[in-house]
């Protein structure tokens, strides 16, 4: 149980997704329900039955980051450069250059393409035939590196590969060295951009939504059957909260405590959410939204909807439940962060967003859940955060009004 | 806040697998570096290697129990269950323990197989071999850790370069110290590869003959491989059950330079604030510091750095030494090999030899341990990992003693 009297607020929100950038036309765009699922075109997609994804509009990109003429800046590094700096300027921070901040970021993949084309050009060409600048950034670490060294950050930096949960164990780890006075600043991000031999590996994996004739089959269709990949950069700004007092920060939440677990029952779900609710030292009944991981995937949704019917019981029919990769896709490293954005947004703004963008006649699998539709006014105290990954790793995280 | 001993510890490298061999090897000075076998080492300028060669994987797992197992899992799984057996751990069913594993890259093999296959067929994704696309997440390593052994706190993967080890490290002694788990596995691991063989050189980072860390003559690193893995409990769970303690984690530092991706801070001012940050949460004053296991890469800029911060914060009054002059920098699993050799200083009271140390460089104005290694009473040991993004990551580790003041 945490029992530190260091308290973390969030203070800053920050994302870079196709249904926006910065976190006020993001919200818009996600309470409207906005679909921005596109047919791939930056590869061949001809080999599956899968063909779209949430992918970000170059334009928006070439907006923000077309001062960056280098060419070892990434598609990752500029997703999350973009996202945490719309997060600094939303928390408002005064003088953040060559301060001890900390940098977590949730980056499964580091710059794939980057580590891809220097190992094709060393093989095919030899050692001549590669630039030695392309070597760092080949390294996973490098996103991350570079948050730190743009903005001299002197903070502890550190990459989590996890896997989809890496984002909110990222936020638990920070959380944590906030609360033992061993920081007092962290911009925790999740990245995830499309790219070809990744997506590939989804597809022969069985992973992908196939059975989709006009464009995506709702995460909780009867008939659905894996999930859709989306890119975004996701960031929050986790404070001491006697640090966001002193500089009169706006505070969007409390970080209350996390959970994690590992494992694919539904046992293994309940631990890393029954673990946060303790470490925040609430009860189930205290929760009043939950932000879902599911993202189509018949065997982690089924083993999220049945972990949270057994640790919910009767107060499940009272819970507001959101399901965001529903129009944000599934962003992997992303999605943990993304999901405690949603989550600060919910408590901070008192809209709690529609279960989804789609309305669903039966959906099969959010048996027991209060479906709800529509973006609607409720004050909210407290909100669980779910984050699974497919391959067993478990995060949770609950965040309350400070 | 709970106290976090190592329990346990599993060794996979280039001087010897399995702790005692390990450990002779470090104490007799043996130089594990040779001419690589793994790759083809033509087209480069260099051709040394620190390799593993004794790595007989039916000897610790089960294989047949993996899917499409690369060298780099099984060098993982090897490490895990030795320091399982080491640490006498039982695993009940609804165990708290976590694994915590690293290394610079996701399956270097899987990765670049899947790399050359799609260029051959001009990405015909589909023909792509299942041992290939199973084996290409970063965090396959621990995922597959985690599943053999049943292990259920978590499966956690943190690519912080060569700086793996102690990152990891450090964060397992915050799960356990916060109480969220009551032992964890913390370690690296890493394969000889044509990324990093390849980059290195291309970076002219490698040394042709051998690895000379802080010595006037040196050339460069030599790239090595292996798996480094220490168990990590609850003081009171190990005193309970009645565990071996080789010594007590008593704090970490993790810094970033903020500077440049890739070379470290001209003054090691990143270095120097981790060590302080390391220092006050252990509680130690520079002076009671008995041996720093350096990162000493042996390669120009990175020793005259560290030595110079090293120099900065314990004068020349610390014996330091680099265990990468015998093994090579076995990047992903360098600095978790590091820590075991660490814990082996202050549990068994001998510290390992800076090798190949011939002439001193005057601008590495430290306490060199050269050549031989010294019997020498030590309670507390710092190791220093240092990693490309300007990642710097301190350990302090110290003699277990059951009241600490």
């Amino acid at each position: 149980m945490n029992q530190s009297k260091t308290r973390v607020v969030l203070t800053g929100l920050g994302v870079c997704s196709p249904l926006g950038i910065g976190i006020t036309p993001y919200w818009n765009n996600f309470l409207s329900g906005v679909n921005v699922l596109k047919r791939i075109k930056s590869f061949s997609t001809a080999e599956f039955e899968c063909k779209h994804a949430f992918q970000m509009n170059e334009r928006d990109l070439m907006n923000n980051t077309g001062h960056i003429t280098s060419h070892y800046v990434s598609r990752p590094n500029r997703l999350l450069l973009v996202s945490v700096k719309s997060a600094l300027t939303d928390a408002r921070i005064k003088d953040y250059i060559g301060r001890e901040v900390a940098v977590f970021t949730a980056l499964p993949y580091g710059n794939w393409d980057f580590g891809a084309d220097f190992y094709r050009k060393l093989m095919v060409s030899g050692p001549d035939g590669v630039d030695p600048m392309a070597f760092p950034p080949t390294l996973i670490n490098y996103s991350s590196s570079y948050i730190s060294t743009s903005y001299q950050f002197k903070g502890p930096n550190i990459t989590f590969a996890s896997g989809i949960h890496a984002g909110i164990e990222a936020v638990n780890f920070a959380a944590r060295l906030i609360r033992q006075g061993y920081i007092t600043q962290a911009v925790v991000s999740g990245v995830n951009v499309l790219v070809g031999d990744v997506w590939a590996m989804w597809a022969l994996r069985n992973k992908l939504q196939v059975s989709l004739k006009r464009g995506s089959v709702g995460i909780f269709d009867a008939q659905r059957d894996g999930f859709l990949l989306g890119e975004n950069a996701s960031t929050l700004v986790l404070e001491d909260a006697g640090v966001a007092k002193r500089r009169k920060a706006r505070v969007y939440a409390e970080v209350l405590g996390g959970g994690l677990s590992f494992g694919k029952s539904q046992q293994d779900y309940c631990r890393s959410m029954g673990t946060a609710l303790y470490n925040s030292r609430l009860f189930y009944k205290d929760i009043d939204v939950c932000v879902l991981n599911s993202n189509g995937l018949k065997s982690v949704d089924s083993a999220e909807i049945s972990a949270l019917q057994a640790l919910l019981k009767e107060r499940i029919s009272q819970i507001e439940f959101v399901a965001p990769k529903e129009n944000n896709g599934e962003c992997e490293g992303a999605s943990g962060v993304l999901q405690a954005l949603i989550g600060a947004k919910c408590i901070s703004s008192k809209i709690v967003p529609s279960f989804s963008s789609r309305q669903y006649k039966h959906p099969r699998l959010a048996d027991g859940l209060a479906v709800r539709y529509g973006a609607r006014r409720k004050t909210v105290q407290n909100v669980l955060i779910n984050s699974f990954d497919v391959d067993g790793g478990n995060a949770a995280l609950v965040l309350g009004k400070f | 806040m709970r106290r976090v001993v190592i329990t346990g510890m599993g060794v996979v490298s280039p001087v010897g697998t399995g702790k005692e061999k390990f450990w002779n090897a470090l104490i007799n000075g043996k130089d594990g570096v040779q001419k690589c076998k793994k790759l083809d080492t033509t087209p480069y300028r260099t051709h040394m290697a620190g390799e593993v060669d004794d790595f007989e994987v039916e000897k610790y797992i089960d294989i047949k129990r993996l899917k499409y197992p690369t060298l780099t899992t099984q060098y993982a799984l090897a490490a895990v269950k030795m320091a399982l057996d080491d640490a006498g751990l039982e695993i009940r069913e609804d165990n708290k323990i976590g694994i915590i594993l690293g290394a610079s890259m996701a399956d270097t093999k899987a990765t670049g197989d899947g790399v050359m296959h799609w260029f051959k067929t001009s990405n015909r994704y589909s023909t792509t071999p299942s041992k290939i696309y199973e084996n290409l997440h970063a965090n396959m390593h621990a995922l597959r850790v985690a599943e053999y052994f049943g292990f259920k706190l978590c499966a956690t993967t943190l690519p912080a370069a060569c700086a793996v080890g102690n990152t990891a490290i450090a964060y397992a002694f915050d799960l356990i110290r916060s109480g969220s788990g009551e032992a964890v596995f913390a370690g690296g691991h890493d394969l000889v590869n044509a990324f990093v063989y390849g980059g290195f050189n291309k970076i002219k980072s490698m040394a042709p003959d051998c690895c000379r860390p802080f010595d006037k003559n040196r050339k460069g690193l030599i790239v090595g491989e292996g798996a480094g893995v220490m168990l990590l409990e609850d003081m009171g769970f190990a005193l309970k059950r009645k565990a071996r303690i080789y010594g007590e984690v008593l704090g970490y530092g993790l810094t970033a330079d903020g500077y440049s991706a890739a070379i470290p801070h001209p003054h090691g001012e990143g270095l120097i604030q981790a060590t302080k940050l390391a220092l006050n949460m252990a509680g130690v004053h520079p002076r009671d510091v008995g041996y720093i296991n350096a990162h000493g890469t042996a390669t120009i800029q990175n020793d005259r750095i560290e030595a110079r911060a090293i120099h900065a914060v314990y004068g020349k009054k610390v014996w330091v030494s680099s265990i990468k002059s015998m093994m090579g920098h076995c990047m992903g699993a360098a600095s978790a090999l590091e820590a075991c050799a660490s814990a082996l200083v202050v549990e068994r009271g001998i510290i390992p030899a800076n090798i190949n140390y011939t002439h001193p460089d005057p601008e590495c104005d430290i306490k060199i341990l050269a050549n031989t290694a010294i019997k020498k009473n030590v309670d507390i040991v710092v190791s220093n990992s240092l990693a490309f993004g300007g990642n710097n990551a301190v350990i302090v580790l110290a003699k277990f003693r059951k009241k600490r003041v």
